[in-house]
């Protein structure tokens, strides 16, 4: 990776305006990273219970062995140790590498999209956030403990998290503004079950809030409905919210449906 | 030599505008290197790869071919992607795309494409009169 890269995947924020096809090719070069770290993280998070598991066992062999043979047992049950530290290690540090997955399920395909109507020279304004959402600064309410039902302990966290906005002026004239706000209230459930044990539970309410700016040139389109006008442009602002219960982010369905409704709106000059 | 004649854009269509450099094997429209699919050893055009794959889905599950492992970065590196999930939105969602473009191709009637009429496939967008959900015209070449 560049410099500059290297500068965005560990700071998690991209702020660029540059032509559409250097953006892909950047946001290209981070999922590729994100990849990558996504592999090595599997591998140490494998590595952690198979160097516990055989340390163990290393462990109770060295007690049956004489002389040697058990002090080189046990020096390979220590290094096995030693490698569950360090696969531990490594695990939290590619862990806090991790990209939001919102770049992969959500900003990629929709700039992919976006330049399907753009001129390849044109330049994109773009700002992701992809950090996740539940770190401290988008933490915006965190209730108290309360009860309810089953479960003794429910702590409701609600994080707000403007991770994607851009503008671009398309090939047909049209200027586009998106900006996507995710509110993330998160329930943390504990219970004890009927034999004693405490079972946690971890669910999350997700609503997704998208708004499309669409200035549409009067020269090329008639726009019909409600738009603000003036002597080049007919201004219109389309706003969607939908609520899940899914990880990932619908922005991408949500911001392709809002500036689709948008042209639906509008019909080409005579 | 004729021009390309697959249309580029999602929410409004346009001419492609590069010279053709040969004929799609399904469709036989002339197309350029840009709008060969890769997947089809470039013999067919993305747009006829894309309701292609969109045949392949409403197949009954036995028929399907086995689906390929999508990549995280696929819109970014197949050309396909889009042509697919152009296809597939309009087909979902009954979006009729407008088009800016002015060479007529009935390729494309099945979109609804808003603008297609007859009138304008001989004369351009700049004299024809603009419908709303027009479809007809019989096709004619590019230029």
């Amino acid at each position: 990776m560049t410099p500059e890269q290297q500068q965005i995947a560990a700071a998690k924020k991209i702020g660029v305006n540059r032509p559409i096809d250097e953006v892909l090719a950047l946001l290209r070069a981070l999922l590729d990273f994100d990849a990558g770290m996504a592999g090595k993280r599997k591998k140490a998070g494998c590595a952690i219970p198979i160097a516990i598991i055989v340390a163990i066992a290393v462990f109770i062999f060295s007690g049956y062995a004489n002389g040697v043979v058990s002090t080189i047992l046990v020096v390979a049950a220590l290094l096995c140790v030693a490698a569950a530290i360090a696969a531990i290690v490594f695990f939290v540090r590619f862990k806090s590498q991790d990209l939001s997955d919102n770049l992969r399920t959500a900003a990629v395909p929709f700039l992919a999209v976006l330049r399907e109507d753009m001129n390849p020279g044109d330049a994109l304004h773009v700002n992701i956030d992809l950090r996740p959402y539940t770190v401290d600064e988008k933490k915006k309410k965190e209730s108290d403990p309360y009860k309810k039902g089953a479960y003794y302990k429910i702590i409701d966290k609600l994080f707000v998290d403007p991770w994607f906005d851009g503008s671009a002026v398309l090939a047909d004239g049209t200027k586009v503004r998106w900006n996507v706000v995710e509110h993330v209230l998160q329930h943390h459930k504990t219970k004890r079950t009927s034999r004693g044990k405490i079972k946690s539970k971890l669910k999350i309410s997700r609503k997704t809030v998208a708004v499309v700016t669409l200035a549409f040139p009067m020269k090329e389109y008639a726009v019909t409905g409600d738009a603000e006008r003036d002597e080049k442009r007919a201004t219109m602002t389309l706003a969607k919210k939908l609520k899940t219960k899914d990880e990932n982010s619908p922005a991408f369905g949500l911001l392709v449906d809002l500036i689709a409704d948008g042209y639906r709106r509008v019909k080409a000059s005579a | 030599m004729e021009h390309c004649r697959a249309k580029r854009g999602f929410f409004s269509l346009r001419d492609c505008g590069e010279m053709a450099v040969k004929q799609c094997a399904l469709c036989g429209r002339p197309v350029c290197s840009m709008h060969l699919s890769s997947q089809s050893g470039f013999t067919n055009c993305l747009d006829c790869e894309g309701r292609q794959s969109e045949k392949q889905a409403l197949q009954p599950k036995q028929q399907q071919q086995q689906p390929q492992q999508a990549s995280p970065d696929q819109p970014l590196t197949d050309p396909g992607w889009s042509y697919r999930y152009r296809n597939g939105y309009y087909s979902r969602s009954g979006y009729a795309p407008i088009y800016t473009g002015s060479h007529y191709d009935s390729y494309y009637d099945r979109y609804d494409t808003r603008s297609f009429d007859s009138s304008m496939a001989s004369s351009g967008p700049s004299t024809a009169s603009w419908g709303d959900d027009v479809k007809g015209g019989t096709g004619v070449g590019d230029s």
